[in-house]
């Protein structure tokens, strides 16, 4: 036997409310019984769609009207409801808009992290060839190579990075750093999309440059960049090919130069030493590999590995293939994980803020409900008016996170040192999730009322025998204590981030970074450097003159290719390279514990002469520093003995650990000019500075940096994170108050007859506030009880990739209990006390 | 006098007629056979709960039965001011009727 279908059916119970009756349905089900044996299934089954169909229009006349009838009235009781409540329904939704804000301003913060590199149409299929070790620099016949032999690779691409150039069109001529040298298929493989010119065209003849939108303008103001002439490092005059758009803030890769990648020999600025460019045990180009099947990456990096080292023994450590989309993940993992929590449990917070708010507010309501159900309301009726109430103050609270999150927004930027473009985010996820947080609260902060109360028996609660709070008394104690826990563990964790990156921005770094100034030397600023030294020899203002390959924090030159006697080369030992001028250690600062520094009385330092730090000596496996001496290591071409040895500095950022260094004398490969001036007269050795350099190097700007100020930026990334940390551990401990202030004012209102009985017993204004406060004290003990072993478990974890840490900071354990401590206290007393000290004849006549 | 619609007096009709038979698809069925025409079901439900609200019908449920998958019916019947109404109505028909014979049409001359 057929039976009617059941959508329509469903229908039909939906929408039939008024006939809801089963006759209604039993009637039509027979029916249906009945058509179905005389008129055949499928009429019958259209028959009983139009009946379920046809019962819409009745529907809507006659429920709708009623139904907005009773919305209009709901919406009257809930606006009564927040405007009765007036303390209440602010702290409710200022404290709900606050979190939310701050989670949306996270919740942006993330999404351009982890949307970096993803804009590539490719991304999935690109990888970055690496080293296992990290290393990310291959040779330059690898790439060409990988692409014949292995047929899992679609293509490669090398990208070579030539330094500092000096670009010139007509008048305008600038310093530049986003130049890259690049194979041809570079603009296929990535989607730097072309806005004029030809993508498979643009790079492949030798004199051709691509440059983006902005360097057009820059450059070419006003005019069409196509065909003219640009020239780079005066020599070499390009003819532009193409223009790109710009790279997207949110691009590993900011490039705004692209030039074939044979030009590299020509354009490296340390020119000399990468004569030539083929050979396979130099690393100076970074390699990108397309896959036929990403999902082959790992089963490719052994072969890959198997091909380079048929070509050369060099260096054996295994290549492997790092995913593009990784490789900005990789670098600030630890900070989304960390802000992705933090979202999260400010957004809880608020949200059990409002739920206890919410709750406590519609406690006082069981007799309108109960009047709701002497003249007819169900349940549900009351269910949905509470859910519905909970939904209009959620959106107003989403309205105030709004204009809070447009009002914070520019300086979270600032702050966060990103422009995140608004539009780029926010899309049907953004809503999504907005909507899944809205929904969320309302479904959590209005069950409480909308199960309890509507559950209430009429009667009880018109006689008044039903009071509130009696049966959710342990629940609310638990949302208490939960929101301290959260608010003690973000505290502490600011303190602990805070405190480590004072300390390494304080921390000795082994020589004296104040008052030193560093200039780049270019590829014609290098070759008079020797005559600047000599003109400012003997200057009193400025003691040091010297000249390095790379400074301090910026030391990246890590290499394989350093020998010495008894190596074991088993275990691939890297050394840390830094090529420098005669005066460097003085200069710098670096203290010299056996040995001598470089020196031109002894000829023969010109010739090879190495400086090793005390790791290197351990590395070589020597007991004491002065055993190093005289022992002979070969490097980068250069031979020569050890001549000193120098106590550990800080040549890496100090999150690192100090790692073997050799300093060696050279002076072909000096990139840096440092300048040491002299305390307390800044101002006059930089004008005395700048006099010799315009007169040794006429036509070249004198750009110089304080290296204190290079300094500070390597912790900038740390300052902003603990910037960012306090903001919003301050929005979440900010939340928990509000939360708590709005219990502290509920109990007390409840227990307003209690007090005024006890007034007029006798009891002291200072009794009743501890009375009121006394409860809420000891959970936020109890919270800060729980939250310390969390807080040093995360602290722990977080500090561990940090070398070099302050000694744990205890004292922070019980300073924020005191704190947290305080501004319950504060919190809770300022209303005790307002309760406590109001007339008890007013308190006995309410009702 | 309280005024019917037809449909109304047609549904009144039914249920005189069906005696304790008279539930929602019999009557249906009844006022359908009359017309020759078959409306959605639903329609005959206005009626028959304005009448039970203007108390000339009163309602009551019936036994579950197997038949229906265990829903039951709702079975009319005429409160004695539905039976005046219908008599109230009739006489006003007839009244109005008085006079005007078989009502033969005449053609229209040009």
């Amino acid at each position: 036997m057929s039976r009617p279908p059941r959508l329509a059916r469903f229908l039909i119970r939906l929408f039939a409310t008024r006939r809801r009756n089963e006759a209604y349905l039993g009637d039509l089900d027979e029916m249906y019984a009945e058509r179905a044996s005389t008129d055949g299934v499928r009429r019958t089954r259209r028959w009983f769609w139009r009946e379920a169909l046809g019962s819409l229009p009745t529907y809507f006349r006659d429920n709708l009207g009623w139904r907005f009838n009773m919305f209009k009235n709901y919406l009257k009781t809930a606006f009564r409801a927040l405007k009765r409540q007036r303390g209440y329904a602010f702290l409710n939704i200022a404290g709900l808009a606050v979190g939310i804000a701050s989670a949306l301003l996270i919740w942006l913060w993330v999404q351009d992290e982890l949307g970096f590199d993803k804009f590539h149409a490719k991304a999935g299929a690109i990888f970055r060839l690496e080293r296992e070790n990290g290393g990310i620099t291959s040779p330059y016949p690898f790439g060409p190579a990988l692409a014949a032999e292995i047929p899992e690779i679609a293509g490669t691409v090398r990208v070579g990075h030539p330094g500092v150039l000096l670009v010139q069109a007509g008048e305008r001529s600038f310093y530049e750093l986003s130049l890259r040298a690049v194979d041809p298929a570079f603009l296929k493989m990535f989607s730097f999309p072309l806005v004029r010119g030809d993508a498979s065209s643009a790079l492949s003849h030798p004199q051709s440059i691509v440059i983006s939108w902005d360097m057009a303008a820059k450059y070419f103001p006003g005019q069409d960049p196509m065909g003219r002439p640009l020239t780079v490092n005066k020599d070499y005059v390009l003819t532009v090919s193409g223009i790109m758009k710009n790279p997207p803030l949110n691009s590993t890769l900011q490039v705004h130069f692209l030039v074939p990648v044979d030009r590299m020999e020509d354009l490296r600025s340390t020119k000399n030493y990468w004569k030539n460019m083929n050979r396979w045990d130099l690393g100076a180009f970074q390699t990108w590999v397309e896959l036929r099947d990403p999902a082959a990456a790992p089963a490719v990096g052994p072969k890959i590995s198997a091909l380079y080292d048929s070509h050369t023994e060099w260096n054996r450590t295994p290549w492997t293939l790092k995913p593009l989309t990784k490789i900005r993940f990789s670098l600030t993992k630890s900070s989304i994980y960390l802000f992705s929590g933090l979202a999260l449990f400010i957004l809880v917070v608020a949200c059990i803020n409002f739920m206890n708010l919410a709750t406590a507010r519609a406690a006082g309501r069981a007799k309108e409900v109960g009047l709701r159900k002497v003249v007819g309301a169900f349940r549900r009726n009351i269910a949905a008016q509470f859910y519905g109430e909970t939904l209009l103050t959620t959106l107003l609270a989403v309205l105030a996170a709004a204009a809070l999150f447009l009002l914070l927004f520019p300086s979270f930027q600032r702050i966060s040192g990103k422009a995140i473009g608004l539009g780029a985010v926010i899309g049907w996820r953004f809503g999504l999730g907005l909507l899944a947080v809205v929904l969320l609260t309302c479904a959590l902060a209005g069950s409480y009322p909308a199960l309890l109360l509507s559950a209430l028996q009429p009667v009880k609660t018109l006689k008044g025998e039903w009071r509130a709070g009696a049966r959710s008394a342990s629940f609310r104690r638990t949302l208490v204590v939960f929101q301290f826990a959260l608010s003690a563990l973000l505290l502490i964790g600011t303190g602990v981030i805070t405190r480590q990156v004072n300390h390494m921005r304080m921390m000795n770094p082994g020589y004296d970074k104040d008052n030193l100034i560093t200039v780049a030397l270019r590829q014609e600023t290098s070759k008079t450097y020797p005559v600047l030294k000599e003109t400012l020899r003997g200057e009193d203002l400025v003691p040091g003159v010297t000249a390095a390959f790379q400074m301090p924090m910026n030391n990246l030159m890590k290499e394989t290719g350093t020998r010495w006697e008894g190596i074991d080369l088993e275990t691939q030992p890297y050394v840390f390279y830094d090529d420098v001028d005669y005066d460097y250690v003085e200069t710098m600062g670096i203290e010299i514990i056996a040995g001598r520094s470089f020196s031109r009385e002894f000829g023969s330092d010109a010739g090879g002469a190495f400086l090793v730090n005390e790791k290197m000596v351990r590395q070589m496996k020597l007991a004491a520093p002065a055993e190093a001496l005289g022992k002979v290591l070969s490097s980068w071409n250069v031979t020569g003995p050890i001549v000193g040895v120098v106590r550990d500095y800080h040549f890496l950022p100090a999150a690192n650990v100090i790692e073997p260094q050799v300093i060696s004398l050279g002076r072909e490969k000096l990139a840096y000019a440092v300048f040491r001036l002299k305390g307390g007269r800044i101002q006059d050795a930089l004008s005395r500075i700048k006099a010799a350099w315009t007169k040794v190097n006429p036509g070249h700007p004198f750009e110089y940096r304080f290296f204190d100020e290079d300094f500070d930026m390597m912790y900038r990334a740390d300052e902003r994170l603990g910037t960012m940390l306090k903001l919003f551990s301050g929005m979440g401990v900010l939340i928990a108050c509000l939360g708590l202030f709005g219990l502290t004012a509920f109990t007390a209102s409840r227990r307003t007859k209690e007090i005024g009985i006890r007034k007029v017993l006798g009891a002291s204004t200072p009794g009743i506030a501890v009375l009121l406060g006394k409860e809420f004290l000891v959970w936020v003990a109890v919270a800060n009880l729980i939250a310390w072993p969390a807080a040093y478990w995360a602290a722990g974890k977080w500090l561990e990739r940090f070398a070099y840490r302050p000694a744990f900071g205890w004292w922070l354990f019980p300073a924020v209990g005191a704190g947290t401590l305080v501004l319950a206290l504060a919190t809770v007393g300022y209303k005790a006390f307002r309760i406590a000290l109001s007339r008890a004849a007013e308190a006995l006549r309410y009702e | 006098m309280e005024l019917l619609t037809k449909l109304e007096e047609m549904v009144l009709i039914a249920v005189l007629r069906l005696k304790d038979k008279a539930y929602g698809i019999a009557v249906y069925n009844h006022v359908a056979g009359l017309t020759g025409d078959r409306p959605a079901v639903s329609s005959v439900y206005f009626p028959l709960e304005r009448l039970v609200r203007r108390g000339f019908l009163t309602a009551v449920l019936g036994d579950p039965t197997p038949v229906r998958g265990g829903m039951r019916k709702k079975y009319y019947a005429l409160t004695t001011e539905g039976i005046q109404a219908l008599r109230d109505n009739r006489s006003l028909t007839e009244k109005a009727w008085r006079g005007l014979g078989g009502l033969k049409p005449k053609p229209i001359k040009d």
